[in-house]
């Protein structure tokens, strides 16, 4: 019948989406090299049963710097230590976040923190606040019965 | 006069026997297909439920880890046991043997295993009712959260599902390369036996994570045996990576069959070929090999490097392409046809629009810095559900309204199939539209009540909700359309849609044989009956005397069973105990019982001629091994890491390595003896062959008490709880004993099987495939004992 009809939308429809893949593989690797990430890393390993005997710097919030900060958090079930924070706009806050019992999640929303908070790891991430504002502070990781009621809060004020 | 033709009734204990016992893959298939909607019903009720909680956050009605139990088992029930199942073994089973011109599977009598293993692993979840808990951490059962008793249970419904579907799948394999009617080439085939082809193959290429996460998990849990424990050097995100090794290309096995079934049905009621037949089979396979790369996108915020999270970015964004260019075949294949518009293809309609959304939405959580706004919140919710309730469920819907008429020989309520649709596009749009949303919010997954000062939250919750209570109405007016239907819908002709794939061809619903008549050798597109109408060919009657069926048989379903009160002695108490030795024992016994059996009636009708020239048993086994090295490559790579990292550090007192030599030295040469007794056999030297045979088995036996000497000597002085090379040493090489028992016990029913004179040169039985086992687990052993034993 018409075969040969269909065969050359066939033969026109494979080249489109060949190119169609082309142009996609060129535009993510433009997006790729042209843009830098800042991922969140596994900054080292920690015994998670001496998470709160000495192994890790009690919670605590120091400032190393002019405008810096750096942020020792612990998350456990359920609950942040510490539990609230304060910064002023722009400042610039390294968080180390590590756990002593199962995996969380700190995700500080409205800003591009979000962490899996692993037991035996020492989880560091970074930013820089911009508005002012109150943030909470998330459980992403499902933790067991008390998991919604793992919140925490970052004051950020002019 | 039209009682006296009619069969008299069959009694219910009769009928009960039969389904029990039959090993049609038709009946199989309605197994399949019955158990896995079953299962969506329940499991959709479930989730309204818990959308009732969700209406209000101060909600009382399921809290805490009732809710938590609820979600986790609406999730493990969709996923394991509708999704996969529906669209692969069930629709598969049903229609692949038709549309291939077959008239059974390959291996039948797995294929009712298969199916009886699956329902048992249902049961197996719902058995921790009977122990006080369902499991609760999540269907992902992260590490260490799932810890507990509940998710023994489902581990354990994880690692029989697994045995099941991977004997499904190789089952399918060898079904499509043997089966198929002379002259239909691989190019020639409906697409939908291409995509349970891709989906199988995916399958056995990636089972293995799921089965190494829970294997390990579920010994962490009863031994105290892990890779993940980090108090003793074990590192929690193996746990993910083996874990979203096998999840996330399975999300391609839940929607390949679906793509599948919706251009089918795209083709038959728009009444045009399938549009670019050839690139859609390769965007198939494409989304095969793609699927393996990309698990990691589940995992950007765990802190892995940034070149690693890129690359992982790059690959998922990349598989858009070729999950596009089936939505565009599907829009092409639609294109300039006179629509029909039956229910089936309302489905197909529904799903190009929403299954989009999904797609879309998929491309965004694959840009690492949008992930991290969305990861694990409602909007990821939302984004599953688009894809998955949306896609592969409008596609099973599909599936079900197209082939119901043959399924069952009756036709269902076209009215109420529609109304169904609708009730179930707009309970969709209104469920899962609002999460989308809920995420932006930063609502996370799996809470059962949310901050009412966050504006918002409360009106999308409750919007939702309202959406899941038209899901409730659609599906109760489905249940209706299905039973009324069932009981006096109106008879079914053989091809009510005019579909052109061969399982047209068969009355409705299809006699045991299938086929009444004779299929010619002449193929020309994936449409026969199209092109034979074209060039006029009368089809013949097929001479009865050449139809040969497999007998029902009662030993898959016992052997299931017996396997099912093993694995619930794995999950219930602690190790050993006397239910998973007994529920051991009697699996035995039921292989034993399987292997003596003749298949046929007549033994000489199992001799097939098949496609390739090889045996079913062969092919099945190929494929079912490609998992197997799966399994052990994927634990030995986690030890590999743990071992480079310097975690997993052999304690100075090890295995002794001449043992293990002496031990390799029984094992290869048992390979050996076996090699040669198989070639004794084709030469027709039965008692050399059963000679030879025998002292391979003993030899295995040897290995076996050699390597019982060496742990218990081992126990001594390693502590497997404190060490983590001592847990690793125990994990894999273990695993590996448990692999020669299980090689040896295929073995000795080889050899049952000659001292019954079973096996014939041209017949080798269960020897086949017991050998190419065998052989397989004497590679691995070299492998581990370079790694275990020398380095």
């Amino acid at each position: 019948m018409n075969k040969h009809v269909i065969e050359a939308y066939e033969r026109g429809w494979m080249l489109f989406s060949l190119a169609m893949i082309l142009v996609f593989l060129v535009f993510i690797g433009y997006t790729l090299s042209g843009f830098a990430f800042y991922v969140p890393t596994a900054a080292e390993r920690i015994d998670p049963t001496k998470v709160r005997t000495g192994g890790f710097p009690a919670p605590h919030v120091e400032k190393v710097g002019p405008g810096k900060y750096q942020a020792y958090v612990i998350a456990q079930a359920f609950t942040f230590l510490p539990n609230e924070m304060h910064f002023k706009v722009g400042d610039e806050v390294t968080f180390y976040v590590t756990s002593p019992d199962v995996q969380h999640g700190f995700y500080v929303h409205g800003t591009d923190i979000n962490v899996q908070v692993i037991p035996g790891e020492i989880a560091k991430v970074k930013t820089k606040f911009k508005r002012p504002g109150t943030y909470m502070i998330i459980c992403t990781e499902y933790c067991g019965i008390g998991h919604q009621n793992m919140l925490g809060k970052i004051v950020v004020e002019e | 006069m039209a009682t006296l033709t009619r069969t008299p009734a069959r009694s219910f204990s009769a009928t009960l026997w039969d389904w029990l016992t039959t090993v049609d893959h038709k009946k199989i298939g309605i197994l399949y297909t019955a158990t896995a909607f079953i299962t969506f019903g329940l499991s959709g009720i479930v989730a309204w439920l818990f959308r009732l909680q969700l209406a209000h956050p101060t909600g009382r009605l399921f809290t805490g880890d009732t809710f938590n139990q609820m979600i986790t088992v609406h999730g493990a029930a969709m996923l394991f046991f509708f999704i996969i199942q529906a669209g692969l073994t069930g629709f598969g089973n049903f229609v692949v043997p038709l549309m291939l011109g077959a008239r059974d599977v390959a291996l039948p009598r797995i294929n009712a295993f298969s199916y009886w293993a699956f329902l048992f692993s249902i049961l197996l979840v719902i058995a921790g009712l009977f122990f006080g808990q369902l499991p609760e951490a999540g269907w992902t059962f992260y590490y260490p959260v799932s810890l507990s008793l509940g998710s023994a249970f489902y581990f354990s419904a994880i690692l029989l599902l697994g045995i099941s579907s991977l004997l499904g799948n190789a089952n399918f394999v060898a079904t499509i390369y043997n089966l198929r009617r002379r002259g239909m080439g691989l190019w020639r085939m409906p697409i939908y036996v291409w995509s349970v082809f891709a989906a199988s193959i995916l399958n056995l290429l990636s089972l293995a994570g799921l089965t190494a996460a829970t294997l390990v998990t579920l010994l962490d849990v009863k031994l105290g045996i892990s890779l993940f424990n980090p108090a003793m050097g074990g590192d929690p995100v193996l746990f993910q990576q083996f874990f979203w090794f096998y999840s996330h290309p399975t999300v391609y096995v839940m929607l390949l069959p679906y793509l599948g079934i919706l251009v089918e049905v795209a083709s038959t009621f728009a009444k045009k070929p399938v549009f670019g037949y050839r690139a859609m089979v390769y965007a198939q396979m494409g989304i095969v090999l793609l699927g393996l790369l990309v698990w990691a996108h589940h995992m950007f915020t765990v802190g892995e490097s940034t070149i690693f999270q890129l690359a992982f970015a790059f690959f998922t964004a990349l598989i858009a392409v070729p999950t596009g260019v089936k939505l565009f075949n599907i829009l092409g294949t639609l294109w300039g046809g006179k629509l029909e518009m039956k229910t089936p293809l309302l489905w197909v309609l529904g799903f190009i629009f929403n299954f989009l959304i999904g797609g879309i939405t998929g491309v965004m959580l694959s840009m690492v810095p949008l992930d991290y706004q969305f990861h694990d919140s409602y909007f990821v919710v939302a984004h599953f559900h688009n894809v998955l309730m949306a896609g592969s469920g409008f596609g099973a819907f599909a599936g079900l309204y197209y082939w119901f008429p043959k399924f069952f020989g009756r036709m269902y309520h076209e009215r109420l199939g529609r109304l169904h649709f609708w009730f179930f596009l707009f309970g969709y749009l209104f469920t899962f539209l609002p999460q989308y949303a809920l995420g932006f919010l930063g609502m996370p997954r799996r809470y059962f009540t949310y901050p009412t000062e966050v504006a918002g939250l409360l009106p999308l919750n409750q919007l939702s909700t309202f959406g899941a209570t038209l899901f409730m109405i659609g599906g109760l007016i489905w249940a209706w359309n299905m039973i009324a239907s069932l009981r006096s819908g109106p008879k079914a002709p053989a091809n009510p849609w005019g579909g052109w794939t061969l399982e047209w061809l068969t009355a409705s619903p299809p006699k045991p044989h299938n086929f009444d008549v004779r299929l010619p050798e002449h193929f020309e597109s994936e449409r026969p009956l199209f092109d034979w109408e074209q060039k006029g060919l009368e089809l013949e009657e097929e001479d009865p005397a050449r139809i040969h069926l497999p007998r029902s048989s009662y030993w898959p379903v016992l052997t299931a069973t017996a396997l099912f009160v093993f694995f619930l002695g794995l999950a219930g108490w602690s190790w050993p105990n006397p239910v998973m030795l007994v529920g051991a024992l009697l699996t035995v016994v039921g292989l034993v019982g399987w292997a003596l059996e003749h298949e046929y009636e007549h033994p000489e009708h199992a001799l097939h001629e098949t496609l390739t020239g090889k045996s079913h048993a062969f092919m099945g086994m190929i494929w079912f091994l490609t998992s197997e090295i799966g399994l052990f490559a994927i634990l030995l790579a986690g030890y590999l890491y743990l071992r480079l990292s310097g975690h997993a550090v052999p304690p100075p007192e090890r295995p002794e390595l001449w043992l293990a030599l002496v031990n390799t030295f029984f094992l290869v040469s048992s390979s050996f003896v076996l090699h040669f007794a198989a070639g004794d056999l084709k030469r027709g030297n039965r008692s050399s062959f059963m000679l030879g045979l025998l002292v391979a088995i003993v030899f295995g036996l040897v290995f076996l008490g050699v390597q019982s000497y060496e742990f218990v000597k081992a126990a001594h002085h390693m502590n497997w709880r404190e060490q983590l090379w001592a847990s690793a040493f125990f994990l894999v090489v273990g695993l590996h004993g448990l692999h020669v028992l299980i090689g040896a016990t295929g073995l000795t029913l080889a050899y049952l099987q000659g001292v019954f004179r079973r096996i014939l040169p041209q017949q080798p039985g269960t020897l086949e495939a017991a050998s190419l086992y065998w052989h397989l687990v004497d590679g691995v052993w070299l492998v581990i004992v370079t790694l275990f034993y020398i380095w």
